[in-house]
């Protein structure tokens, strides 16, 4: 699996892009955890996921999702994810996490979702 | 199908390892399709053996032998029938209660969800162990 991230400044903070390629299972999760961990101990609480190339997750990447959800939103921050396929938008749907986390279509909203958000 | 006596239609077996979860997911799928299952209803086939091979491994083997997984597929008249095998000690995940979706997000936890995945993405669960030979947790569809 490959992980990529990147740092996106909007109008009023700055972001970080964390692109998740192949699937994310029990397997592969705690490579994605090192990263998204790694970000919250630096201080980075507004996190996009890019799901663009992710074909798959099982519970223990949903679960993943939901502890850096809740850890982030304990500090006043946010997790989006975006560019998600509809296969596994479906599992997100049919699982409810589509109703706990917010999914967005592209990076851009994500962005302007995060400056919508603090001007609020 | 060619053959309408011949039930078993897949069988793979791989080393308990999470590594190999994706070579179960991929037969499940690729069989749940040709049995004429859409995408949707594939995926959802291959995430349940997906959960029910991950608990098996998270949970351990604890023995001296190789410890591996098998996954079997039968089919019957109206039924696809998952088995997923390992030859480990006695372990029933049916034995703990299923969270409800809405106890899962109220709570802390961040596991636990795999259960419940495997409920929701099929009709039935049964278990079974025999001494020689390990655990057998059977998944069964209803065939489209």
């Amino acid at each position: 699996m490959k992980i990529t991230a990147e740092q996106h400044s909007t109008a009023t903070r700055t972001v970080q892009v964390v692109k998740v390629d192949g699937y994310l299972d029990a397997h592969t999760f705690p490579d994605v955890e090192k990263v998204l961990r790694g970000l919250l101990d630096t201080g980075c609480y507004h996190i996009i996921l890019d799901f663009e190339t992710l074909d798959y997750i099982s519970s223990a990447g949903l679960g993943l999702l939901l502890g850096i959800h809740r850890m982030v939103a304990q500090r006043l921050g946010a997790l989006k994810i975006v560019n998600m396929s509809e296969s596994v938008a479906s599992i997100f749907d049919v699982l409810g996490f589509s109703r706990i986390i917010d999914v967005l279509p592209d990076r851009a909203s994500a962005l302007r979702a995060f400056d919508k958000t603090d001007s609020n | 199908m060619a053959n309408e006596s011949a039930n078993s239609i897949l069988s793979v077996t791989v080393p308990e390892h999470s590594a190999y979860l994706s070579v179960l997911r991929q037969a499940v799928a690729s069989a749940a399709l040709q049995l004429g299952f859409d995408e949707k209803a594939a995926l959802q086939l291959a995430m349940a053996v997906d959960e029910a091979a991950t608990n098996v491994i998270e949970h351990g083997c604890r023995t001296t032998h190789p410890a591996r997984i098998s996954l079997e597929l039968e089919t019957g008249p109206e039924e696809l029938v998952m088995h997923v095998h390992d030859n480990c000690r006695p372990f029933s995940p049916l034995q703990r209660p299923i969270p409800s979706l809405d106890e899962y997000f109220d709570s802390n936890r961040t596991k636990g969800l795999g259960l419940l995945i495997i409920s929701r993405f099929v009709d039935e669960v049964r278990h079974s162990y025999l001494a020689d030979s390990g655990n057998t947790l059977s998944l069964v569809k209803h065939l489209p």
